[in-house]
């Protein structure tokens, strides 16, 4: 194809062939992540109006998309203390890592990938381990199979929201005893759809960012595994990311970030993370769902785990588990939600997605 | 109170906040990891360069321009000390080490040229693992100017001007060379499906033959 043949929308020449060959240009740009958003609108409207610049289009990206075959691979999980190991070496003045307040979150996480080779002490991944052995051997001898297996999988989901939540205490105390916070901005609404006037601004953000800063390593532990329509997000960069590119990766709803938030120290029974509320599934309002529903993601709705603030988490088989017995899929009194709602005060649990 | 950005974090460490650093560390290591794993193919070299990058970057930290990004900061030092490695190993050719020199492919075919003169219909299916090997491989045979900025514009978004940063080149020549990338990309994956769907079927042709 020559430039000329672009020019179904302009007069051919020097310059108009300049212009359809910048055009072609920003066809890569946009692929990768390039434009600004007035840029990429341009880009849009061009390609509505010029079948031949689409055509094109298309080709680049099925050019591209055997690159994403190439994944690679993640890194060692002691590859952060061997990094701090050697600046240690390099510096013997170093007073980075030994007075670290995040020292120990090294070695929650060692904990965590249960590195025997250096001794430590039972460990909650060492009980977690000893629980899928007596499943399995439950799944063996004991007449009720996915009742053991529904539980093995409780066990497993307990632990991913202990791993969260350590992150989230990580974060607070980077960020002087806050929460961890997206870009949501105030006034947005945390559901998809309704008025355009109002932006739609992610809840899931918030979460988002333990991945995207290194407080939580592995994507897979925002992945119930009793949530049968959940996938893990598999990226080679979270970094680069600002979000969960679907709603899928995350099985977890958490404190709404845009309403009135408690501090960390303050609130420790407070609900702030819990499988995903049955109001919301599917990223909209079900009016059809009681507020007494437990959580989708457990067979049956037998019921949900819960992390409060406090560190501790919790199977409970009853939404009424905030202050004072308050629900934590609503909000006191609010019937219908447009996803503009927020809780009514810092112990308000709401937990969104 | 939102997250420090990165380039407070180094401010404070350079004020003697103690876990600022660390944060950093734990902020970028595996983006790293994964940049010096795709460029030199090698997860030895990946752990390596990571923990001298990251070491490099702590001694040289008074000499970080608080002006600027971090992170094109310490890819540049990442990029350095893996195009060490690769050197030493010597695993590049001279003829690639040349080509560097210069301001692009000028040689290759862009991605222009390749997308005007490729035809509509798609390549043939292969197998996803037979996909991720050949991609492997032509990336890891790119010469190392055009490998550098395809990893760093595809796989990690980054924006061109950092890119320029990183690689002490202009963002015109950023652009160039990525555009080459692409073509040579697009050639070498197409010439080597074409190969091996030749020699799939000269297979199967001698298994009916005997």
């Amino acid at each position: 194809m020559t430039d000329q043949d672009y020019n179904s929308g302009g007069g051919a020449g020097r310059e108009s062939g300049d212009f359809e060959r910048s055009l072609v240009d920003r066809l890569l740009d946009e692929e990768l992540d390039q434009l600004s958003p007035v840029e990429r609108e341009a880009l849009i409207e061009a390609l509505r109006r010029r079948p031949k610049l689409a055509a094109t289009h298309g080709k680049l990206q099925r050019l591209l998309e055997p690159l994403d075959q190439w994944s690679a691979p993640s890194p060692p999980t002691y590859l952060i203390d061997k990094i701090l190991d050697r600046i240690v070496a390099a510096d013997v003045n170093a007073p980075v890592v030994r007075e670290s307040t995040l020292l120990h979150i090294s070695q929650m996480e060692a904990e965590d990938h249960a590195d025997y080779s250096r001794g430590s002490s039972f460990t909650f991944r060492d009980l977690l381990a000893v629980a899928a052995v007596l499943a399995f051997f439950a799944l063996l001898i004991v007449p009720g199979i996915s009742e053991a297996r529904s539980r093995a999988q409780q066990v497993a989901c307990a632990s991913n929201l202990g791993s969260i939540g350590r992150g989230v205490h990580a974060y607070s105390q980077m960020n002087r005893g806050q929460l961890p916070q997206g870009r949501m901005i105030s006034g947005g609404r945390w559901l998809k759809g309704g008025s355009v006037r109002i932006p739609f601004t992610s809840n899931g953000e918030n979460r988002y960012v333990l991945l995207r800063f290194g407080y939580i390593a592995n994507p897979k532990v925002f992945v119930c595994p009793s949530d049968r329509n959940a996938q893990s997000l598999e990226i080679a960069n979270p970094q680069a990311m600002q979000d969960f590119p679907d709603p899928r990766n995350c099985s977890y709803d958490s404190l709404n970030m845009g309403g009135p938030l408690p501090r960390m120290d303050d609130a420790a029974n407070l609900p702030y993370m819990a499988d995903a509320n049955p109001l919301f599934e599917g990223g909209q309002f079900n009016d059809a769902v009681s507020v007494s529903a437990n959580s989708g993601n457990h067979a049956g709705g037998r019921g949900q785990n819960v992390w409060r603030l406090g560190g501790q988490v919790a199977w409970t088989v009853t939404p009424n588990v905030g202050y004072d017995g308050d629900n934590i899929w609503q909000i006191q009194g609010v019937l219908k939600y447009d996803g503009t709602e927020v809780q009514s005060s810092p112990r308000d649990a709401f937990l969104v997605p | 109170m939102k997250t420090p950005t990165d380039e407070q974090l180094m401010a404070e460490h350079l004020n003697h906040r103690p876990d600022a650093f660390e944060l950093l560390v734990r902020r970028h290591s595996a983006e790293l990891y994964r940049f010096v794993y795709r460029f030199t193919n090698s997860s030895v070299a990946a752990e390596d360069v990571a923990q001298e990058a990251f070491a490099q970057a702590y001694l040289s930290a008074d000499k970080f321009d608080p002006s600027r990004k971090f992170r094109p900061w310490l890819f540049t030092i990442a990029a350095n000390k893996a195009r060490d490695w690769l050197r030493k190993r010597s695993r590049r050719s001279e003829v690639a080490l040349d080509a560097r020199i210069d301001g692009g492919d000028e040689s290759g075919r862009t991605y222009a040229d390749l997308l005007a003169d490729s035809p509509d219909d798609s390549l043939p299916e292969i197998e996803l693992e037979e996909q991720r090997k050949v991609v492997r491989r032509i990336v890891d045979a790119m010469p190392e100017f055009l490998r550098e900025v395809l990893i760093l514009a595809y796989y990690h978004r980054m924006p061109y001007r950092e890119i320029a940063e990183v690689l002490d080149v202009p963002v015109g020549t950023v652009k160039s060379r990525l555009h080459s990338a692409v073509g040579h990309f697009g050639t070498a994956y197409r010439e080597m499906i074409d190969f091996e769907q030749e020699a799939i079927e000269s297979r199967r042709a001698k298994v009916e033959w005997d």
